[in-house]
């Protein structure tokens, strides 16, 4: 047992074996205090979800409850009296006795305002001197929750969504399969020129998008794809760099010895890949597909070239940029939009995940 | 053509014998090929044609503001020389160093110091949070991988207003916590407009968006056998050894990966300077960076054949770097499935 | 082996070739006319819907053209237009568009005399000024569709707490400050302007112990003008290069447009600012850059098309009203007048019948996508529909109010701050450098900065 600290390759190789065949043994991180781990990983998480709060928060406020300097950082306003047919604000007054009263305001002034007493109405206007903008408010919790029916009322969500379900959907089972194929092929079997084949795949991500668009848009324009989806669609069933680096490097960790074994069983290439490769690969396919989702769903220049003329044909991404253009000013709009966009890609991503585990859980490679 | 890759195995034997390796070497040869088809008919069919005419262009003069409708024309190496002679691209390595002093820093200066800033935090930070997630002594872990991942999935445009608000130097929430906690305002970062704090303030949006990466990590964590890690606690290695000396190498071809994709990311960095900083190069240049540049001449000046001459450099230059990656592969990337013969 | 391979990837090049030689097969039946929309407003939803409209009525009065439209948002619109351009498969129309949007594609636009001639459409519905505004070295690549004068937008209620008089909604009117009749010139407003700049403590710029680094409320913004155009309205129309050819080119910014951009420089950054400063600017609490109407600006000197975009404003309960624009230090008023209008893409297969759609876009086309722009028509029977609909969305504007916009129409700047350049976008990109360098640095050695502009754009001119 002592050998297995050391790098040996047989020594590891063959433990690794071991663990695909599955023994259970006990861990020696049992020991380590499970509510420790958890509370200090749920620290960092709360560090790194607060802008998500800022997200919410602002999604829930006015334009005016954004532009209120010195307001509370969540959702509030100040609450406001009516008086004859005016809403005025309430402050909070400090009087010369040294008390102080909730006052709605009746005119401003930057040197002296006059105030009324919403609680005694018949003691006229008071005039308070000093500067109505240090007083201090009742501010009251006070979200807006119609920047959400605003945004869904701007953008037809169940059309664009569906479109970028459909794109997603049909765009990852493109990925997966070609790019599995490919990397297989990198993986697994040694001819000449295929490291520089490698590296021509990997040289294909070098230049920078947008530096080849044009000539790829004179292309798809002479093959006639423009205002249709498939320039979008079809280069995806034929493996990216990214994938197919990601997938080599993947299983080039998976020790041999399963795949000769299953070969020595008469197993075709095929054949190992997909009852030995593929089963040992859940969690890296989970984070392939939920990576190529994410991806799809915020495709954008892709479809703004290609389906400019294709209103109906709009992903999400596209209707969520024209709708950022417009409402650049009204950041509570575009965080509504966001935030409502983000909902299906997350259940996609728990439900993906529970997919995938429960794979790996079956075939036995341990999570 | 599958049943002929079936009869593989029977090579398998011979393996060793110098006699039979060039029909077992034609063999390999065709089944890798024929795995690879897919990407070869894509390549020749969608992205070989765009890489050679933006090479073809980078020896024109193509662009829109001198009328594309009058043919252009083949100016030879012109644009590459003017290339060597742009101070601001900084294609001159002797422009890379010591740029704070030496005016306005160069493109390639600026993306060289951000990739030292924010590499090492963009590879170190997702595989803490992944051993972290792989920890199984953590509760939760299904509902803790989601809300890590959620931040990648939030909208480019609506991220930027999200940091707008909270890294504005004004009014922005981080300043208000550090007020707060007693900093005075005057003492509060500038975030953004600040050539110290800039790079600090992409490396923090960019972290934000690790969720990606710490997957990939999870995904390379979730295949070292449990085995490798009982044995090593019987031989009583403490965390910090068993990490270096099984879960690294392990994860090694993950970590390549990741690197790789790292470089040629902060190589390809262009967006957040161009959205945040207004594409203007402020503070001081600071945020020029290589692609920024290029974007700005090949879009936004409609020089599509400088532009295109800016792209082939640094297509250069990432090729070179992705050589050296892969040859120091050997010293430390262990591919368990790797044939060694 | 090897040759095989190579023969069949050989194969694989040419057939890919051939695909992309051959495809684009004429189609029998109506012109298809491709309408772009993106270069400047047109993407709103609202906007999409009328456009849409449009093109139905359009394709249901004739059947010789189909009209299709194309929206891009305003973020990605440039490069995906260069794109189609550059791939030799450009829209034919292109609008609505300003002069600035139009200079970026310079070069890329058809004169429209000849379709003019050959269609006989009526140009004398215009005035015959607005119609040399777009003559470009001898070419009409343009006619007039939507005109945008400037006013100095206000908020009375920040006067009226400052004790102040609102600003002055008749040209040649004087204003009264302090009890003395003045001229409403920039020296007024900057003094107007730094009253009304209030910080947390409610105390004005003007006053000690001003604490410049919590202002609540600003007195003046230049709200979404360029670095130009801010020196317009400070100092006047002016040429701003002179040369006819590469090689001889030069800046010719005048003096009073330097003095222009120090006094903006000094309203952000000096000792009694009252303009907010980028950052300032950029933040929520004062819109993203839309100060005005998140109510923290006193004033905003902007043109007709900014009631765009004041919704909120209106639903916060704050009213805004409209003065006239100041007047320079030479006494005359510096007005601008923005403009937009369709454009013909040089390239375009079907000059006459993009014209034909052109020319139903300026005319009944306009009766609809006016209003819905925001933008007041440049033919003068038609402004009363116009100022009807904005009434009806903003019902506290006076009348007087409205009719500065009318007034406005008598002070354009010629020539235009987003005037023709050589090499024009560079160099207006490098003015828009030079304008977010003063709105974000603090202490910036604005000579030094000035001089390192006028070198640069020597060398941009002549490049």
């Amino acid at each position: 047992m002592t050998k297995v600290l050391s790098t040996n390759v047989q020594e590891k190789s063959s433990a690794r074996e071991k663990a695909v065949s599955r023994t259970v043994s006990p861990n020696w991180r049992k020991n380590l205090n499970g509510f420790t781990i958890t509370a200090f990983t749920l620290a960092i998480l709360v560090l790194f979800l607060s802008p998500f709060a800022f997200m919410i928060f602002t999604s829930l406020k006015t334009q005016d409850q954004i532009s209120i300097v010195g307001a509370p950082i969540y959702p509030a306003a100040p609450p406001k009296f009516e008086y004859n047919g005016e809403q005025l604000e309430i402050f909070i007054v400090p009087l010369p006795d040294g008390t102080t009263k909730e006052l709605a305001m009746f005119k401003k002034g930057q040197k002296e305002s006059t105030f009324i007493d919403p609680a005694n109405l018949d003691a006229g206007e008071i005039l308070w001197t000093g500067s109505w903008r240090l007083l201090d408010r009742p501010w009251e919790f006070s979200p807006t929750y119609s920047n959400y029916s605003e945004a869904w009322g701007a953008i037809n969500y169940p059309q664009k969504l569906w479109n970028t379900f459909q794109y997603a959907i049909v765009s990852v089972i493109g990925t997966l399969i070609s790019c599995t194929l490919v990397a297989y092929g990198f993986a697994r079997f040694r001819f000449p020129g295929r490291d520089l084949l490698f590296i021509v795949l990997i040289s294909t991500i070098f230049l920078p998008a947008f530096v080849t668009v044009i000539p790829t848009y004179t292309f798809f324009v002479k093959i006639g794809w423009v205002g249709t989806w498939l320039p979008l669609i079809v280069p995806h069933f034929f493996a990216n760099a990214y994938n197919v680096f990601l997938l080599r490097q993947y299983f080039l960790t998976l020790p041999r010895e399963l795949d000769e074994a299953a070969m020595i069983d008469g197993a075709s290439p095929l054949r190992v890949l997909w009852s030995v490769i593929i089963p040992q690969s859940y969690p890296v396919f989970m984070a392939i597909t939920v990576f190529h989702i994410v991806f799809a769903w915020n495709d954008y220049f892709g479809p703004v070239v290609y389906l400019a003329s294709a209103p109906d044909k709009w992903p999400i991404s596209y209707a969520l940029s024209m709708f950022n253009g417009i409402y650049g000013q009204r950041p509570q709009l575009i965080q509504a939009g966001a935030l409502m966009a983000l909902i299906l890609p997350l259940i996609l991503f728990v439900v993906a995940q529970r997919f995938f585990v429960q794979g790996i859980v079956v075939t036995g490679v341990e999570k | 053509m599958f049943e002929e890759l079936s009869n593989f195995r029977k090579y398998l034997p011979s393996r060793k014998s110098f006699r039979n390796m060039t029909p077992l070497a034609r063999r390999e040869l065709k089944s890798g090929m024929a795995f690879l088809t897919p990407w070869i008919i894509g390549f020749f069919a969608f992205t070989l044609l765009p890489i050679v005419a933006s090479l073809i262009f980078s020896f024109m003069n193509l662009s829109i503001t001198d009328g594309l409708l009058s043919p252009p024309k083949f100016v030879g190496f012109d644009n590459y020389v003017t290339l060597l002679n742009d101070r601001q691209a900084g294609v001159d390595p002797r422009t890379w160093i010591n740029w704070f002093s030496s005016g306005t820093p160069t493109s390639m200066g600026v993306t060289i110091t951000f990739a030292l800033v924010s590499l090492p935090i963009g590879i170190l930070f997702p595989l803490g949070l992944a051993v972290l997630m792989n920890n199984p002594n953590l509760k939760g872990k299904m509902l803790f991988r989601s809300l890590f991942y959620m931040p990648f999935i939030v909208p480019f445009v609506a991220s930027v207003f999200l940091w707008g608000g909270m890294l504005n130097s004004e009014t922005g929430w981080i300043n208000r916590v550090l007020i707060a906690l007693g900093m005075a305002k005057e003492a509060t970062p500038d975030w953004a407009n600040s050539t110290f704090w800039v790079y600090p303030t992409y490396t923090i949006m960019g972290i934000w968006g690790v969720g990606n990466a710490m997957l990939i990590m999870l995904a390379g964590l979730q295949s070292v056998p449990t085995e490798l890690y009982d044995a090593a606690t019987v031989d009583g290695a403490n965390g910090w050894h068993t990490f270096w000396k099984i879960t690294f190498p392990m994860i090694s071809p993950v970590i390549f990966y990741n690197l790789t994709l790292g470089i040629v990311g902060v190589f390809q960095y262009f967006l957040v300077p161009l959205v945040v900083n207004n594409g203007t190069g402020r503070p001081g240049g600071a945020t020029m960076f290589y692609s920024l540049y290029l974007f700005r001449n090949f879009f936004t000046f409609q020089d599509m054949s400088y532009g295109s001459t800016l792209a082939w450099f640094l297509f250069i230059i990432i090729l070179l770097i992705t050589f050296v990656l892969f040859g120091t592969a050997k010293y430390w990337v262990y591919y368990a499935g790797e044939s060694r013969s | 082996m090897k040759k095989k391979l190579l023969a069949t990837l050989g194969l694989l090049i040419i057939a890919s070739m051939v695909l992309s030689a051959c495809g684009a097969g004429a189609a029998a039946g109506p012109v298809k006319i491709r309408w772009f929309v993106g270069l400047g407003t047109g993407t709103d939803p609202a906007q999409v819907t009328v456009q849409e409209e449009v093109v139905k009525d359009f394709n249901a009065s004739q059947d010789e053209i189909e009209l299709v439209l194309e929206i891009v948002p305003f973020d990605s619109a440039r490069d995906t237009l260069s794109t189609q351009i550059a791939s030799g498969a450009g829209p034919d129309i292109v609008g609505p568009v300003g002069w600035g949007g139009s200079n970026d594609f310079y070069g890329q636009w058809l004169d429209l005399t000849d379709a003019i001639a050959a269609t006989k459409f009526d140009t004398s519905i215009f005035d015959p000024a607005l119609i040399k505004f777009y003559q470009v070295e001898g070419e009409q690549v343009g006619l007039p569709f939507a005109v945008f004068p400037g006013a100095m937008y206000f908020i009375p209620a920040m006067f009226d707490e400052a004790g102040l008089a609102y600003p002055p909604q008749k040209y040649g009117e004087k204003y009264v400050l302090d009890g003395n009749e003045v001229d409403w010139n920039w020296d007024t407003v900057t003094e107007v302007a730094k009253r009304l700049t209030i910080d947390v403590n409610g105390l004005n710029s003007t006053e000690e112990g001003f604490d410049r680094s919590q202002i609540v409320q600003v007195g003046y913004s230049a709200q979404w003008q360029s670095v130009l155009s801010v020196a317009t309205f400070y100092d006047g129309a002016a040429n701003i290069y002179s040369g006819d050819a590469k090689g001889s080119y030069e800046s010719t910014i005048p003096a009073g447009w330097q003095d222009a951009w120090q006094w903006y420089y000094d309203g952000m950054w000096g000792d009694q600012p009252f303009i907010p400063t980028g950052p300032l600017n950029a933040a929520p609490e004062f819109g993203n850059g839309n100060a005005f109407n998140t109510g923290k600006g006193a004033m905003g000197l902007t043109q007709t098309w900014y009631t765009c975009c004041l919704a909120d404003l209106a639903a916060s309960g704050t009213e805004f009203q409209l003065g006239i624009q100041p007047m320079g230090a030479d006494g005359e008023v510096n007005g601008r007048i923005d403009a937009d209008t369709f454009r013909i893409w040089k390239g375009t297969k079907n000059p006459n019948e993009a014209f034909k759609v052109l020319s139903y876009l300026i005319t009944t086309g306009g009766d609809k996508l006016l209003p819905t722009y925001g933008a007041m028509p440049a033919i003068p029977s038609k402004t009363e529909a116009f100022f009807k609909v904005k009434s009806e969305q903003y019902p506290f504007v006076t009348p007087e109010s409205w009719d500065v916009f009318v007034q406005g129409l008598a002070y354009p700047d010629t020539p235009s701050s987003e005037q023709y350049q050589p090499n024009s976008i560079e160099a207006s990109a490098r003015f828009a450098t030079f304008f977010d360098l003063m709105n974000n640095t603090e202490g910036l050695d604005f000579e030094g900065e000035y001089a390192k502009l006028v070198d640069d754009l020597n060398t941009i001119y002549n490049k």
